[in-house]
């Protein structure tokens, strides 16, 4: 016969020590110094492995995290600042004055040599390794900040992408009808966890497996 | 002596005159009804052995994913019920999340549910009245067909057979002849509904609204398609 599971509800809670106060604290929550760093290492030995032949790019200096992140909240801020090209943000208005910070050659080169993984990937690589250190980073720091309520929900995500690749998702008469599909667990608007979707992952011989011999989650070391 | 005289507005300016607000009823609940009796379809032999057996059950990729991503919860430490819209709920997946105490409700397609409910909507489809509700569980989980403007397929480890709350709920636009039999002539009424289904409508969002957080920051640098 059919009982119910018992359910004690509560509240979403907040796992970190003291709450911010400003957005910039807001955002080293998330992203935190060990992101930046391997930004900031990534992009250089990105640099230097597309140099090996002893060309140059004219004017490069390695990179620092404090140019990264200007480089960062720049895009954030043209993400917001809508203008039809990107040079605009440099034409010298008197509202683009966050791009005093950085010329806009310096910020195009970072854009070009901006990277995110190593050059030698684990093995296997997975399909999304280009993200792969930050967003299992990113995905920690969201589970250590958080405590979600008793009521959860898990949905899929778009990323809208237009460009060719065996893991997009086509959909037609749905909003974002073609991109890359994410798996989240959420409480009410706060993303708790995430994972990346492709059709070949159900062809790698995973597809049928009995539920107790799937893989566990990293633990999350919870305070008492 | 005169009385004073009572000075009149000009024409036109007159106020219409005052009539005495009628008395409107208090705003009152009806008593909340009892659901509909509980329809409890024979289980299967075969599933109804007693839940110490070992049970094998195998999950379809997409439910071994969003297992991981449950698992990712601090379950064992915390109670976590789970909502799912129709692409993710089976009753193998429920009941694995129900041992691992996780709580899941959701809505399903109709190959998901086990044939008796499928039968009773194909037989009753048409014919049946609003807010009847039959029930068959399954490996512990309950199943459930309820009568909204069509038959709406449920599945939860979280809710009892009984459970029902009262809310203030729309006429559906394209309402069948059950719905104007409910509905009279009034846009709104209060029902009584299942309660998973008012969780489940309160609680399935949760993916969306951090869809509608993360658009505010839109971090594509402006291109041009040639």
């Amino acid at each position: 016969m059919y009982t119910p599971l018992e359910r004690l509800e509560y509240d979403a809670d907040s796992l970190l020590p003291q709450q911010p106060t400003s957005p910039i604290e807001w955002f080293s929550v998330f992203f935190n110094l060990d992101i930046w760093k391997v930004l900031c290492d990534d992009t250089n030995a990105y640099y230097i492995s597309k140099h090996t032949d002893g060309s140059k790019d004219p004017g490069w200096r390695p990179v620092t995290i404090g140019e990264l992140r200007i480089w960062i909240g720049l895009v954030i801020y043209i993400g917001i600042v809508k203008c039809p090209s990107v040079r605009d943000y440099w034409a010298g208005t008197t509202w683009q004055i966050p791009m005093d910070l950085m010329g806009f050659n310096r910020f195009l080169q970072i854009q070009k040599y901006i990277h995110i993984s190593l050059l030698s990937p684990a093995s296997p690589p997975a399909w999304y390794m280009k993200l792969e250190p930050m967003a299992t980073m990113l995905a920690n720091s969201f589970r250590s900040a958080y405590l979600p309520s008793t009521n959860c929900s898990i949905d899929e995500m778009m990323v809208q992408f237009a460009g060719c690749s065996i893991h997009k998702v086509k959909m037609p008469r749905k909003p974002i009808d073609e991109g890359y599909k994410i798996f989240a667990i959420c409480d009410h608007g706060y993303t708790y966890g995430f994972e990346f979707y492709s059709r070949e992952d159900g062809a790698s011989g995973t597809i049928g497996l009995p539920a107790s011999m799937l893989l566990q989650p990293p633990m999350l070391a919870l305070p008492a | 002596m005169l009385p004073p005289p009572v000075l009149l507005p000009p024409m036109g300016t007159r106020s219409p005159p005052m009539l005495p607000l009628p008395m409107l009823p208090p705003p009152m609940l009806p008593p909340p009804i009892l659901l509909p009796p509980v329809l409890l379809l024979p289980i299967l032999p075969s599933m109804s052995q007693p839940m110490s057996l070992p049970i094998s059950r195998y999950l379809t990729a997409t439910s071994q994913t969003c297992l991981w991503l449950a698992k990712l919860l601090p379950y064992e430490k915390y109670q976590f019920s789970i909502y799912f819209d129709s692409f993710f709920s089976n009753t193998a997946f429920f009941a694995t999340l129900r041992e691992l105490g996780i709580g899941a409700c959701g809505t399903a397609r109709r190959l998901q549910v086990p044939v008796e409910l499928q039968e009773y909507d194909d037989a009753n489809g048409k014919a049946a009245e609003c807010g009847d509700l039959a029930l068959v569980p399954r490996d512990n989980v309950l199943c459930a067909c309820w009568q909204d403007n069509a038959g709406v397929f449920m599945l939860t480890t979280i809710h009892d057979l009984n459970d029902g709350t009262v809310k203030n709920r729309k006429r559906p636009k394209k309402g069948n002849h059950a719905v104007s039999q409910v509905f009279g002539s009034s846009r709104r009424k209060l029902l009584t509904i299942p309660q998973m289904i008012d969780d489940f409508n309160s609680h399935i969002g949760g993916v969306d609204i951090a869809d509608q957080l993360r658009s505010n920051y839109y971090t594509q640098l402006p291109t041009r398609r040639s």
